[in-house]
């Protein structure tokens, strides 16, 4: 336990928080009067216990507060639910305690402990951390998710005039957007696998903020069984889809960018080279990647035939066969798989870590290719993600998984195997412990918010 | 009790406590207790140690959790059943709670997992350390030489010893980079940059100790050798293993006059000299009013019809004739490229049919030969061929005879009429424990060719050197060693632009294809990634660019103007090893 860690003005901080956030979880009719404020208090203090050394800026504070909130939901609405009513538990009834505890809980209660933080002063390179950058770099990459997410047909109700004023506007909201995710996140992604992963949450963040709740705050809803019932997030589904694209997108632009900044501005300084190993990580990481996919493509196999989806992938190569859309299906996945070595190498220290950025690459895959490309590019042409379509894509969910989870395995396996054969240099040995993800970031944190919403919200929507 | 035996031992433990959380989630009990042990013990496998916060673990299980959900209600059911019945929303929606309670176990294995690793520890003992290693000298193996064979043993022996304390590896060489060089004439030619055609040794040496500088005597009683370092600096190493891996020096055969005024071509160094010596006499070529002198200054002689010879040649004549269009004073037909060799045919390594081929296609392009004569003896700008004719040239280039490292004629071991050490087929040096060698140093038999030893060649070198790391790794391990055997691949030699000879396993090519072939072969066999870049590169400007004409050394003036004389043929000269080190 890190009990030591915890100051007394953390824990009083988030307790305080928590009380707040436990009264408004009262006065929105999500808690009992009497018990919302206390046991708000509570989970803020228990919080503050739990989290007490992995301070590290208001960004990485975040992502803790929404796992937190997450694991609260999961243990309060859908835990004691279950308990007392057995089999007979709707879990979908849960769904606006998930908002509430996300928004009046988790969010605050992360931002308020990562505020109270310090800073993490280096990064894997070295550069030092830039508001400038986080500034440029995030409201660029914000227009480019901006840009992917307009596809949705979904854009703020409250544009006024014309759709270029109203396209306008997105643009603008999205690039602050991304500001704002630069802003937070700078500190704790490294690769740019990390990068999709903080992309995705941060786009859930923001459907569960502006399009649940403040765009119908807007528009003079205020009910919260009119703001984040079951029925409002069904039909909210499509922008939910759409948030992650864009996060995606953010993230993944966002990684470009900063990287070639700080290779431009930091790297390329020769007062800042240091010793590299023979250079020819990054080529294996792809080979390993291609392997790793393609096992990870055969334990998808058994699925992808069950579900008959075989002959639909087969006409991205305007094929009908079975054994066409096999081939196709290993093809992808080895090429996917090399997509996961270029993304997330040296960012599993440990076997969980594996398991954890192969789940969620399954998912942001299952997001991408199943909910979004497959449909605009074979006959159908065009995307809808509506919650129907998730609901019926949801054994492609559990192939995905099952993929991301054995790439990530197989990948970190054949990484592992090379770094110890060079590991006997002691030079080499420290440059890769240095590039190597830490312990104590906030990875599992974003595991746990992205993959268990990831998960439960096609399941209940759908 | 071992580490992975204490870990999920408390891992176990601590599942155990938490299988209350699924439990009350509705998860059926033999269940949540069966799998919440065995899970439990995983997940304290898997979860790195040095994950200490709290939160941190909590999060990581509960991830974990997520997918243990995942594979027992939502994978494993459909497979039991044999279909996908479980996968709607509806189905899945109904196994939330369980969810809800794997996680939480997750994250309450995760939150547990230090008390009870402390609580194991205090009923079971503290997990077993590994046993330390006993305190001795380890065992040296010096490798004397940074040329492939060298590198390719210190690779080798890097990988079979791994990161095995009781070894020491030490590397002697006299650069600091191993040099490809199969790619030397394309340096010399222009076509490459100096630096992309050699790998630095501590970059591509793991944990073997390199040292810089030249070993000067070896004394085999003591197993010591001595190292100059430069600056009169001496350095004394010890050995268990001493591995020769010398290579080959020029050999001018006696001849003093040739080795006074040729160039040499073996190092980096010399490619560039060459190439720089080259421009340096066109330049002066340009300016020359009198056309013997211009013409002199513009001929290149080669001596050599080998590999190094041919290619050479080959890459010269290109690299002067590309150039004449910047020197508007020197004629197309003032340029001579010259290529003297005593048998009456090139390449003698390749057959007939391709020798000819070669010889026809650099006839084409400009390369003149003197076959069936030696050159025995040169001047300040002036060649002497056997048969009495000589050569007004500025530059002479020398391929034509190696010898061994002069250094193995001190050593008091058996060496073949070449000066190579005589080795065994496991390549020891017989009589001497401890002493084995390699490359083109050594005399290997050839086991599929009973009788004759080895060409020394790069293609041996490297796999002779995977033999004797193998052996050497059996010898410290007490194990018995295996003899060497290798049936070559083929050869391939470049002789212009877009022509080159290749026989692989017997099949001929020449032309446009073999030259692929030849870039293709040994762009993949040049070590280090950055490094294939970089010549990639090099390679794809000289596709839109003219050859560099910038010269990065001072070359000499010529001594005098170049003056033919109507001399009496040489006699030959007896063919001592003459060794230039």
């Amino acid at each position: 336990m890190t009990m030591a860690h915890c100051t007394t003005r953390s824990l009083i901080w988030c307790a305080v928080t928590g009380l707040a956030g436990g009264g408004a979880l009262s006065l929105l009719g999500l808690a009992a009067p009497w018990a919302g404020a206390p046991l708000g208090a509570a989970a803020g203090a228990a919080f503050a216990v739990a989290l007490g050394g992995n301070r590290s800026g208001p960004g990485s504070g975040l992502i803790w507060g929404l796992a937190w909130a997450v694991l609260l939901w999961l243990a309060g609405p859908v835990g004691v639910v279950a308990w007392r009513e057995g089999p007979a538990a709707d879990p979908r009834a849960a769904l606006p305690h998930l908002v509430g505890f996300i928004l009046c809980l988790g969010a605050p209660l992360g931002l308020v402990l990562g505020a109270l933080g310090h800073a993490r002063r280096d990064e894997a390179g070295g550069a030092a951390h830039s508001l400038a950058r986080a500034v440029v770099v995030g409201a660029l990459a914000g227009l480019a998710g901006g840009m992917c997410f307009s596809g949705s047909g979904d854009l703020p109700a409250i544009a006024i005039g014309s759709s270029v004023a109203a396209g306008a506007l997105h643009l603008a909201v999205s690039a602050a957007l991304g500001v704002g995710f630069g802003v937070l996140f700078q500190h704790d992604v490294r690769a740019l696998g990390s990068h999709l992963g903080w992309g995705l949450a941060y786009g859930l963040l923001w459907w569960f903020l502006g399009r649940l709740t403040l765009l119908p705050l807007a528009e003079g809803v205020v009910a919260v069984d009119g703001l984040w019932s079951a029925k409002e997030m069904t039909a909210a589904f499509p922008a939910l889809v759409g948030h992650v694209v864009f996060g995606l997108v953010l993230g993944l632009v966002y990684a470009a960018l900063d990287r070639l900044w700080v290779g431009f501005f930091h790297d390329s300084d020769p007062l800042n080279r240091r010793a590299e190993g023979p250079g020819t990580h990054g080529t294996l990481t792809l080979g390993w990647g291609a392997g790793a996919g393609l096992a990870g493509g055969l334990a998808f196999a058994p699925v992808m035939s069950a579900t008959g989806i075989l002959p639909y992938v087969a006409e991205l190569v305007g094929g009908h066969a079975a054994g066409t859309g096999m081939a196709v299906h290993l093809a992808l996945a080895a090429l996917l798989g090399v997509g996961y070595g270029a993304l997330y190498r040296r960012e599993a220290p440990d076997i969980a870590a594996a398991v954890g950025w192969g789940l969620l690459y399954g998912l942001i895959w299952w997001f991408l290719g199943t909910l979004t490309l497959l449909p605009l590019l074979t006959d159908q042409h065009h995307v809808e993600w509506t919650a129907v379509d998730a609901a019926a894509a949801l054994p492609a969910l559990v192939g995905h998984l099952i993929y991301g989870a054995i790439t990530g395995l197989v990948f970190r396996a054949l990484e592992r195997r090379y770094h110890a054969r060079h590991a006997v240099d002691p030079r080499w040995a420290a440059i890769e412990a240095r590039r190597l993800r830490p312990h104590g970031t906030p990875a599992p944190a974003l595991w746990v918010f992205a993959l268990v919403l990831g998960v439960v919200l096609p399941v209940l929507l759908g | 009790m071992t580490p992975r035996l204490h870990h999920a031992t408390a891992g176990a433990s601590a599942g155990l406590v938490a299988a209350l959380l699924p439990l009350v989630s509705g998860v059926a009990p033999v269940l949540a207790v069966g799998l919440g042990l065995a899970a439990g013990a995983g997940v304290a496998l898997i979860v790195d140690r040095a994950r200490t916060g709290a939160g941190e673990r909590a999060a990581t299980g509960a991830s974990l959790g997520l997918g243990l959900w995942a594979l027992v209600h939502v994978i494993a059911p459909a497979l039991a059943s044999g279909a996908l019945a479980p996968w709607t929303a509806t189905a899945v929606a109904a196994r939330i709670p369980a969810l809800a309670g794997w996680m939480l176990w997750g994250a309450a294995v995760g939150l547990l997992l230090p008390l009870a690793r402390a609580l194991v520890a205090k009923l079971a003992g503290p997990e077993a350390l590994p046993d330390a290693a006993p305190a001795c000298t380890p065992v040296r193996i010096v490798i004397l030489g940074g040329g492939f064979a060298g590198v390719a043993t210190a690779t080798h022996l890097e990988r079979r010893f791994g990161g095995d304390p009781a070894v020491e590896l030490v590397l002697v060489s006299d650069s600091n980079a191993l040099l490809f060089t199969p790619m030397l004439a394309e340096v010399a030619g222009g076509s490459l940059e100096a630096p992309h055609i050699s790998t630095p040794l501590r970059t591509s040496l793991r944990r073997t100790d390199v040292v810089r500088g030249a070993a000067t005597a070896v004394a085999v009683e003591t197993r010591t050798l001595t190292v100059a370092t430069g600056d009169g600096g001496v350095l004394t190493l010890r050995y268990d293993h001493l591995v020769l891996a010398l290579g080959a020096v020029s050999n001018f055969l006696g001849l003093t006059g040739v080795e006074r005024e040729s160039l040499d071509f073996k190092t980096l160094a010399d490619a560039v000299r060459i190439r720089d010596h080259v421009i340096d006499r066109f330049e002066r070529a340009d300016d020359e009013s009198d056309a013997q002198r211009r013409r002199a200054l513009t001929t290149m002689v080669v001596a050599g019809g080998g590999f190094a010879g041919v290619e050479l040649a080959g890459a010269l004549n290109d690299f002067a004739r590309g150039m004449l269009a910047w020197y508007p004073g020197i004629a197309r037909d003032e340029v001579r490229v010259v290529l003297v060799h005593s048998r009456d045919r090139i390449l003698p390594e390749l057959s007939e049919q391709l020798g000819a081929y070669a010889r026809e296609r650099m006839a084409a392009r400009g390369v003149e030969f003197r076959l069936g004569v030696r050159l025995t003896d040169a001047r300040p700008g002036v060649v002497v061929l056997g048969d009495g004719s000589e050569l007004a040239a500025a530059t002479l280039v020398w391929t034509a005879g190696t010898a061994p490292n002069p250094l193995l004629r001190t050593l008091p071991v058996e060496r073949d009429k070449r000066g190579a050490v005589l080795v065994d087929a496991t390549l020891a040096i017989p009589g001497h424990a401890g002493l084995w060698a390699v490359g083109d140093c050594a005399a290997v038999p050839d086991l599929l060719n009973p009788g004759a030893t080895c060409p020394p060649t790069a293609q041996f070198a490297i796999r002779e050197a995977a033999r004797l790391a193998a052996n050497l790794h059996a010898v410290v391990e007490g194990r018995s060693t295996r003899p060497f055997r290798f049936k070559p691949l083929g050869v391939l030699c470049v002789v212009g632009h877009h022509t080159a000879c290749a026989e692989i396993r017997g099949r001929r090519f020449s032309g446009l294809f073999a030259w692929f072939l030849w870039r293709g072969i040994y762009l993949s066999k040049l070590p280090g990634f950055e490094r294939k870049l970089r010549v990639a590169i090099d390679w794809a400007v000289e596709l839109f660019f003219p050859r560099d004409l910038v010269s990065t050394t001072v070359v000499p003036a010529p001594v005098e103007p170049p003056m033919l004389t109507a001399a009496a043929p040489a006699p030959a000269a007896p063919a001592t090893a003459t060794a230039r080190s």
